[in-house]
């Protein structure tokens, strides 16, 4: 009996031990951390782009930059050949966040930190499908608790909305963040208007447009982005609407979003914090090359999964800060 | 076995009470790990396969949402794009009646100054257009967006469809609108579940009403946290933290999907009984399985050692009898098995035993005559032990005084030695006085032979001295003659002024003067010659009292010499001394020498004399054990003779036991 209970007790470590092993083989070997960077080019991903290298330097790992990754076919192709040529983690800002899938199977292992766009979370895995991002909720949240600390004791108010693209995480959590914000505070919203303008300042201002002709009451004009808010505000101030008394608030704390907060058009941006999430990403990217884990990194959720950066208020008094 | 008079378990017993736990405990631990690896797979596969189910009703629903709004937007679009009079857009509104099952209604219009279009044979109402949801939506959006679920004025659920037409150069707003159904979206939310047995249905968040549900009483109805039915209740909590994470709730499984942008949540669960109804099933098969296996496994055990023990049977019956001292049985053996061999290795032992029996008897009788020698022998060694006792005692108290003796010749060799080392203490002391003597004699002498010195100048100096007077005596005699020779000059002048005088008397007045100086003349050497006489007292007296100095000189002389002889005498005597006192400060140093060695023996004597004391100690010591050990002997002499005693009696009892067994091959019961 006993013989045979120490030989059930050995076979069962061996098997933890086996698995363990087994498990273990998908850290990088003992060589040098190569990072890989796939994304295209705009202002802030550019910015975001030097932060990871400049964080990259200061850790000293070697980060390759693959800048004209604009479709998700030339991304795959990218990710294949850097795998190939020994990356140990790539870092991807997706050009359709919808391909995750796509970019894992590419990447044939190698664990992945998607950037700025966030994929389904059916696709992401703790330590090794991870996202490096800003809480698009928050966006919304510091947009929606600004609005209530400018107009205290305010229990409603009349909003324009302008959203980003339909079913695009930003514009889902930037409105998630807004409205429930609102309503955990008590706030009684009435969206006189609420739609799409796919991010654009043009759509968003004819769109405002309409929205005049129907001749409702507004207290405020919110927008998923600054180039929206840019495009309302400026209209506004065109045709004679005192952007003082009717705020608009936007989000990014673009150059343009600057330079209106600064002239008065805007009242309120979100910084993204470009800088702040390609240090981040640079750091789950040395992390996950070494088979650890994302846990001791700042902003690491609960999962291992998710890191987020934090949004920043901007108005017209720090707004310089932010040039 | 069955048999067996006394009460004792049997081998088959003992082997079943012991194996049959043994598997039994196997057996359910192997169907616990089964069972729980199975159960945790089924409840892994139950999750991903809920939350696929969910996923893909979302999809769905959501997909169906985009289309129609995507049909409705084309058709917008048309209406923008074209500038249609009214006849035109009525004909594309009577068109779109019953185009599309979703929204067999079609399309209809409303302007901001109360003109409203729509299909001919549509029945929408447009009482209270400016409060109606559709038409405030479209007011608040140009893209075509859906409103919260809302009641038509046929009481059956629906969400419409609402956006601005984008009409130029006008001032007037035109919303367009069409009502769908909700019956597609309830079809999937209670028809298009993947997971058998899973339910589900959809709650708009913005609100928490009911929008989908199998029961129909629930529809419209709003969700509570204090809902009596604790799952909805707990759903309903879920939903206000938007906490959509996969959840066990009142014992449901449930997992939630947002569909889309439009705040709606769908809620699948399927109840954690039905998941474990296989997990339970399989666990009544494999306990089933299990009770039948142990069963099973205890009969064929039982059998088997039933089978195997059963020939141990006849050899008990043997071995008891054995056990009762016949040892005259003999015992077949037919098989080839270890028992077989058991069986002939008894019967051996059986024979083995009796010739040893015989022995035993044999022995046993040689024994008591033995113990009986043995007793006497020990009763004379118990004797011989205690003479040799008091001897030993007897030794003892001589190495006892022999040991006192020895310890008084230490204690007085210590006493020499001290006494010695006292004495050469001493001799030091005297040494060092006569070392001091020697210094201060030699010092006298020195001091002595300078007085003698000094006396010799004395002698020298008292010579010269008498030599001085003497010239002193030679001088005054001079003086003494010279002294004479002026009082004769003094005497002829005296003569010669009286013959001056009388000359002058003869000269007369003429001679007058003359005579006076004569008679001074005369008066003068008058007085000179009594000095002269006075002088020549004094001389006379000088020359008397230097004849006393030189006597007395020559009488100190003579002491001076007197003393200068003896001061000699002195020094030599000290010399003398000087030497006697070196004389025995050698003697003394020699002595000392002589203490030191006697010191040196006597240290030796002390020490030897202190190591025989220890060893007559050792003796003494020796000698008491040696007395114990000779009274322990007298003892144990004792002792053996008391078990010889019982020796002898055992070897009585022993013959007695043997006579009992029966080994005479007459009673040999054969069994062949």
């Amino acid at each position: 009996m006993k013989k045979l209970l120490a030989s059930l007790l050995i076979a069962a470590m061996s098997c933890t031990l086996l698995t363990g092993c087994g498990s273990g083989k998908g850290s990088a070997s003992a060589g040098g951390t190569k990072l890989f960077l796939s994304y295209t080019t705009d202002d802030f991903r550019q910015a975001f782009a030097d932060a990871a290298s400049a964080e990259a330097q200061a850790q000293g790992v070697t980060l390759t930059l693959s800048p004209n990754d604009a479709t998700v076919e030339e991304q795959v192709a990218s990710i294949k050949k850097a795998v190939a040529d020994g990356a140990t983690a790539i870092l991807c800002i997706p050009a359709n966040a919808s391909t995750a899938q796509e970019l894992e199977v590419a990447a044939n292992g190698v664990p992945i930190i998607f950037c700025n766009s966030k994929p389904d979370e059916d696709y992401m895995k703790a330590d090794k499908y991870i996202y490096v991002g800003s809480s698009e909720e928050q966006a919304g949240q510091f947009q929606a608790e600004r609005l209530i600390a400018n107009n205290p004791g305010k229990t409603s108010f009349d909003i324009v909305m302008f959203k980003g693209q339909k079913n695009h995480s930003g514009a889902v959590g930037r409105e998630n963040g807004f409205k429930n914000t609102m309503k955990d505070n008590g706030i009684q919203v009435n969206y006189v208007f609420d739609d799409y303008a796919d991010w654009s300042d043009t759509i968003a201002a004819e769109k405002f447009e309409y929205f005049l002709k129907t001749g409702q009451h507004y207290d405020a004009v919110v927008c998923h982005n600054d180039t929206m808010a840019v495009g309302v505000a400026t209209y506004m101030k065109n045709h004679g609407i005192d952007t003082s008394a009717i705020p608009v608030f936007g989000v990014d704390a673009t150059a343009d979003g600057i330079a209106a907060l600064e002239d008065g058009r805007l009242a309120f941006t979100v910084y993204q914090s470009a800088k702040g999430q390609g240090s981040a990403a640079v750091l789950a990217g040395i992390a996950l090359s070494k088979g650890q884990s994302v846990k001791d990194i700042e902003g690491v959720d609960s999962t291992n999964t998710y890191i987020y950066v934090p949004f920043e208020p901007v108005d017209k008094s720090n707004a310089a800060n932010y040039k | 076995m069955k048999e067996n008079t006394k009460k004792k378990t049997s081998i088959s017993t003992k082997l079943l009470t012991i194996i049959v736990p043994v598997v039994s405990i196997l057996v359910v631990v192997l169907i616990l790990i089964s069972f729980n690896v199975s159960k945790k797979m089924i409840q892994d596969s139950s999750k991903e396969l809920l939350r696929s189910s969910v996923s893909s009703q979302s999809a769905k629903i959501n997909s169906w949402l985009d289309q129609n709004l995507s049909t409705l937007s084309a058709a917008k679009q048309a209406i923008e794009a074209t500038d249609m009079d009214d006849a035109t857009l009525q004909r594309m509104l009577n068109g779109f009646y019953n185009y599309n099952s979703n929204f067999p209604e079609g399309i209809y219009i409303a302007t901001s100054d109360g003109k409203t279009m729509k299909a001919s044979e549509s029945s929408k109402d447009f009482t209270g257009l400016k409060d109606s949801a559709w038409y405030k939506k479209g007011l608040s959006t140009v893209s075509l967006a859906t409103t919260a679920p809302y009641q038509n004025s046929e009481g059956a659920m629906i969400i419409s469809a609402a956006g601005m037409l984008q009409d130029k150069g006008t001032s007037t707003v035109r919303v367009m609108s069409a009502d769908m159904s909700l019956d597609s979206v309830t079809i999937i939310v209670n028809a298009s579940i993947s997971m058998e047995d899973a339910s589900a249905f959809l709650v708009d968040t913005s609100n928490m009403s009911i929008l989908a549900h199998r029961d129909s009483a629930l529809l419209g109805s709003t969700l509570s946290t204090s809902d009596s039915d604790a799952f909805l209740a707990g759903v309903a909590k879920k939903l206000a933290a938007r906490d959509y994470t996969l959840d066990d709730i009142a014992g449901n499984m449930t997992a939630f999907k947002a569909v889309g942008s439009t705040g709606w949540i769908l809620v699948s669960y399927i109840p954690q009984s039905i998941i474990f109804a296989d997990v339970q099933k399989l666990g009544t098969l494999m306990i089933i399985i299990g009770i039948i296996a142990i069963i099973l496994l205890a009969l064929v055990i039982y059998q088997v050692i039933k089978y195997v023990t059963k020939p141990i049977s006849g050899l008990t019956k043997n071995i008891t009898d054995m056990s009762s001292g016949d040892f005259t049985i003999e015992i077949s053996h037919k098989s080839n098995d270890e028992i077989a061999t058991m069986g002939e290795s008894l019967d051996e032992f059986s024979g083995a035993m009796r010739h040893m029996i015989a022995d035993i008897r044999d022995t046993a009788e040689n024994l008591e005559s033995q113990a009986d020698n043995s007793s006497n022998a020990a009763h004379e060694m118990h004797e011989a032990a205690k003479i040799q006792g008091q001897s030993m005692e007897q030794l003892k108290e001589t190495v006892d005084q022999l040991s006192a003796s020895v310890n008084d010749i230490a204690q007085n060799a210590t006493t020499l030695a001290n006494v010695v080392a006292d004495t050469r203490e001493r001799g030091e002391t005297a040494d060092e006085k006569m070392k001091q003597t020697v210094a201060v004699s030699e010092k006298a002498k020195a001091e002595m032979e300078q007085v003698g010195a000094a006396m010799n100048e004395i002698l020298d100096n008292m010579s010269q001295l008498q030599s001085a007077i003497n010239k002193v005596g030679t001088a005054s005699e001079e003086i003494t003659n010279i002294i004479g020779l002026i009082g004769e000059i003094a005497s002829e002048t005296n003569l010669l002024s009286l013959n001056a005088s009388i000359e002058a008397a003869r000269a007369g007045e003429a001679g007058r003067g003359f005579a006076v100086v004569a008679s001074e003349i005369g008066k003068l050497a008058t007085n000179s010659s009594d000095s002269v006489e006075k002088i020549s007292k004094l001389i006379e007296e000088i020359h008397s009292l230097i004849g006393d100095a030189v006597a007395q000189a020559d009488r100190s002389a003579a002491n001076v010499n007197e003393s200068s002889t003896s001061i000699h005498g002195a020094v030599d005597t000290f010399d003398e001394i000087y030497r006697n006192i070196e004389e025995t400060n050698t003697m003394i140093q020699e002595v000392l020498d002589k203490i030191e060695e006697v010191d040196s023996v006597a240290t030796n004597v002390a020490a030897v004399s202190e190591e025989q004391a220890a060893s007559s100690e050792e003796i003494l010591s020796t000698s008491e054990t040696m007395v114990e050990q000779a009274n322990h002997i007298t003892e144990n002499s004792q002792l053996v003779a008391a078990d010889s005693e019982d020796l002898k009696k055992s070897s009585e009892r022993l013959a007695e036991h043997v006579s009992k067994f029966k080994i005479d091959k007459v009673n040999t019961k054969e069994v062949e």
